[in-house]
């Protein structure tokens, strides 16, 4: 799944403490209770609400909508990532310097605690009973109920994720009493918390969408793509489309004052990248989102300026259609991963804002390993006699397509072009507008599979785990497995993964599965997995990275 | 008026046909090119059967001529469709929006058709002088110029440099309340309501953008009224009133322009045609959230109803521009006969 999950964390000490005291009376269970936190952002200090409390960011895009339960834009995400609030959440951990890591653990966040049965089937929410909504009504078992149910049966795409849970069906989800709640998988679910802890899932108020609901809008989707009645840390106090949105914290988020370091962040739409440069360097905003990779060193040498970048595990990659000539020998697609210029294409597009993953699963997701891959040890010879041997001693000539819009694609493509070119593969770059690209990309032959013989596209897993990253990329007729792998070990891999809830048995999974991938059937070239970068005034602090990469507002304060 | 009667009534024909044809054009164009908006609003995390239902929802299982008959339906009531990514009808949405590119567009238009014609009558009158090679070289910038270049390079030197603009943030400073709407030109609504200090941060915000637009549609403006300007002298009635001892100011602002204007007005025309597509450049630099910003985000993800909506409203407002300046010949001339 593309894209990030949501899980946020916190926090007020007192709130934490009331937290860990709640998981301890309350969840005699035999396997994973949320675990201690140990590291926490520091609750702040009560802010003015003049500029000092203001963070104004310019964003590179628009909130397009934020119906919680439809796909919209990274901008959409990011605003309703502040205004729901899920069960439970990724446990923050402190790395220093004003940032903050989500974890692989789980902590409560609309529920106070959980506990997940033996066999990992049946998970049991206590809810917080000082939870509410923005509009003062009191979070229930029955709205995190209804929400679930607007999933499984509503408007949007969100089955696709509560599959990986095992809940299909809403006889599985129980309301207790008013504040406890019990989902019961149909078979072990090792991502059941992952899964909870998304944004997606975060609190919906039965109430406000009956109140909305019509006849031809059950759902009241109408209501929800410009409003909501806020279960998480913010409300939207100024809507502006295409200009501007204001976002300040809800009063009646459970968490209180203290969790907040700002008092309103001014959400501004900046579409031009230098724009966004030239406002960051006045000092009229103070975060930019968006800044090229390679106007990034310069602005770190700006002591006014400071730029955040972590590492994640997008995977930007030129897939190799196994079904579409010359793609369809796997020789081929070994002799092209030999020749492309990897360190190049770290230096000169990202400009060493970040890494080559060397695996589908990039460093940062559990289980990675880069062990397999050894094409950046390929030469030309092997490569040549590798083509050789697949009936092309002379090359061919293949279109390469990419979204023009993206930079850093039409840049890699321009690097494997001439990597190609050593080994007499001609590759035409086709640079298409991100809408064509896409609608290439979901082209379909005779027989139902994807038809684009060759692109560069990228992936990241919102649950950030390898289950994830090889169901969506390589899962046997998988909509979104544009290079139609199919194999019967890696199959068996995958189900195998969701299920199991044991790391070390995780571990050895995932290692085969990459080892399959990368060696094996090798449908992709590994191009680079960047750093998510934020720019921000030097005194701006408290970047908190969750795994669905959207920003949480709460903690960016000022100095 | 009988006879301009049966002209405007024959020129809003034409125009009901020109618009016409629009539709159809703008229809197949996007229809037709590979991309499927279902699968775009469904997003990377889909499969086939949430696309499919997507595509029933949105009448892209039909037959083209279906989409076409149920679009030209609501185009017939005035609806211009919902946008597909954010819900909202495209009408509303080009509404809200629309006020801002007017703003932005008429203020750069009329500064340069101040500088056109002004720089071009000087150019005329001393033609081969040093005024008129200044002149030309200008026409020649302006004509050359990359627009988003040139609107970068403004925003860096006049904002950050100079810090003489304000930040290239839409039209009105963060805080500022907008006007009460009446116009929905700042500028204009708040005189209307006399909050005089709106009306300068709205100007403010203004004066730049405006001025990048101004100086690249000037430059044919220039040379137009450059040259038509020089016809004109040089021409047997001008020699004449010269001869019989009309002032030359009165020779040049009312015998010469006056009759220079005719093909002036013919490029005020074209011009516009340079406003809008110059207008999307600095929208985008400026943060200027008028339709062409608009346009262009759509037109990124085949938001098919939001880009329709778009080049319908500028076919409207071009065919409507000629229109007026078709009429607007009769008057500067009498000689041009409207049948």
């Amino acid at each position: 799944m593309k894209s990030r999950s949501a899980l946020f964390v916190s926090v007020s000490l007192m709130a934490l403490v009331a937290m860990i005291l709640g998981a301890c009376g309350t969840a005699p269970t035999p396997t994973e209770a949320p675990a201690p936190v140990v590291t926490e952002a520091p609750p702040a200090e009560p802010v003015g609400c003049g500029a000092e409390g203001t963070i104004i960011i310019a964003y590179d895009g628009d909130i397009d909508h934020v119906e919680p339960m439809e796909f919209r834009s990274i901008a959409g995400y990011d605003a309703t990532a502040n205004l729901y609030e899920p069960l439970i959440q990724q446990e923050l951990v402190d790395q220093g310097d004003g940032v903050f890591i989500g974890s692989e653990k789980f902590i409560g966040a609309g529920a106070e605690s959980y506990e997940v049965s033996a066999d990992g089937t049946v998970y049991t929410f206590h809810l917080r009973k000082d939870a509410k909504f923005a509009d003062g009504t009191p979070i229930t078992a029955n709205d995190y109920y209804y929400t679930l149910k607007r999933a499984l049966e509503g408007p949007g795409y969100i089955t696709l994720l509560t599959g990986f849970m095992a809940v299909s069906s809403m006889d599985q989800v129980e309301v207790v009493d008013d504040y406890t709640l019990k989902i019961t998988a149909s078979q072990p679910a090792a991502l059941a918390e992952i899964i909870l802890s998304f944004q997606v899932l975060g609190a919906v108020s039965e109430a406000t969408a009956t109140a909305h609901a019509t006849a031809d809008d059950p759902w009241a989707e109408t209501f929800f793509r410009t409003n909501s009645n806020s279960s998480g840390p913010y409300i939207i106090t100024s809507w502006n489309a295409g200009v501007e949105y204001v976002f300040e914290p809800n009063p009646n988020y459970w968490r209180g004052s203290e969790y907040f370091h700002n008092c309103k962040v001014i959400f501004r739409v900046v579409p031009d990248a230098t724009t966004r440069e030239q406002l960051l360097r006045a000092g009229d905003v103070d975060v930019a989102l968006g800044v090229p990779y390679g106007d990034l060193k310069e602005l770190e040498a700006n002591p006014d300026i400071k730029i955040y970048h972590v590492p994640t595990t997008r995977v930007y990659h030129a897939g190799m259609n196994q079904l579409q000539k010359p793609f369809d020998d796997v020789r081929v697609r070994k002799a092209m991963s030999m020749v492309v210029p990897y360190q190049a294409i770290i230096d000169n597009v990202i400009y060493g804002y970040g890494a080559n993953p060397g695996s589908p699963i990039a460093a940062g997701m559990v289980t990675h390993t880069d062990e397999f891959f050894t094409y950046d040890q390929g030469t030309v010879d092997e490569a040549k006699a590798l083509l050789a041997e697949a009936g092309y001693p002379n090359g061919f000539t293949v279109d390469l397509v990419v979204p023009q819009e993206d930079q850093a694609r039409v840049d890699s493509a321009t690097w494997i072009q001439s990597g190609a070119a050593t080994i007499g593969v001609t590759v035409n770059v086709n640079a298409l507008p991100i809408a064509q690209f896409n609608g290439l990309l979901d082209g379909m032959d005779e027989n139902s599979k994807h038809n684009l013989p060759f692109y560069i596209f990228e992936w990241y897993s919102w649950g950030n785990d390898p289950a994830f990253q090889f169901t969506w990329n390589f899962k046997c007729g998988q909509w979104t497995n544009y290079s139609n792998v199919c194999n019967e070990e890696l199959e068996q891999i995958i189900t195998d993964l969701t299920l199991s809830r044991d790391p070390a048995e995780r571990e050895e999974l995932s290692k085969r599965g990459q080892e399959i991938v990368v060696q094996e059937e090798v449908p992709w070239i590994y191009l680079y997995a960047p750093e998510w970068v934020i720019a921000t005034r030097s005194n701006v602090s408290g970047i908190a990275l969750f795994n669905d990469l959207t920003l949480r507002y709460a903690f960016l304060g000022k100095k | 008026m009988p006879r301009l009667l049966s002209y405007l009534l024959r020129r809003i024909g034409l125009a009901v046909v020109t618009l016409a044809g629009v539709v159809v054009f703008v229809f197949l164009l996007t229809h037709t090119l590979p991309s499927n908006p279902a699968s775009l609003r469904a997003g990377p995390l889909a499969d086939a059967e949430l696309i499919h239902k997507y595509e029933v929802e949105m009448g892209l299982d039909q037959p083209i001529y279906v989409q076409f008959a149920r679009y030209a339906q609501e185009i017939a009531t005035g609806n211009l469709g919902e946008s597909w990514k954010t819900g909202q009808p495209v009408r509303q949405e080009l509404g809200e929006r629309l006020p801002a590119t007017l703003e932005l567009a008429a203020t750069a238009f009329l500064i340069a058709l101040v500088i056109g014609v002004g720089l071009g009558v000087l150019a005329a009158v001393f033609a081969g002088s040093w005024i008129d090679q200044g002149v030309r070289l200008y026409a020649t910038l302006g004509a050359a110029q990359a627009l988003f270049w040139l609107a970068l390079l403004m925003v860096h030197v006049f904002y950050y440099t100079l810090d003489w603009a304000p930040a290239p943030l839409d039209r009105l400073t963060i805080g500022v309340p907008e006007p009460p709407l009446v116009t929905g030109l700042f500028t204009v609504d708040s005189l209307l309501a006399g909050q005089f200090s709106t009306f300068l941060d709205a100007l403010n915000h203004l004066w730049l953008p405006a001025l990048v637009l101004a100086f690249v549609v000037s430059a044919p403006i220039v040379k137009m009224t450059r040259g038509s300007m020089l016809d004109v002298l040089n021409s047997d009635f001008i020699r004449t009133a010269k001869a019989i001892g009309v002032p030359r100011r009165s020779v040049v602002m009312q015998d010469g322009l006056r009759n220079a204007f005719i093909p002036i007005l013919t490029m005020v025309g074209i011009v516009f045609g340079y406003l809008i597509a110059g207008n999307v450049i600095v929208e985008k630099v400026f943060s200027w959230a008028g339709i062409g910003q608009y346009a262009w985000i759509a037109l990124t993800i085949n938001d098919f109803n939001a880009v329709q909506g778009f080049v319908i409203v500028i076919a409207f407002m071009y065919v409507g521009i000629n229109l007026a300046i078709d009429l607007a010949y009769g008057f500067i001339d009498p000689r041009i006969r409207l049948g």
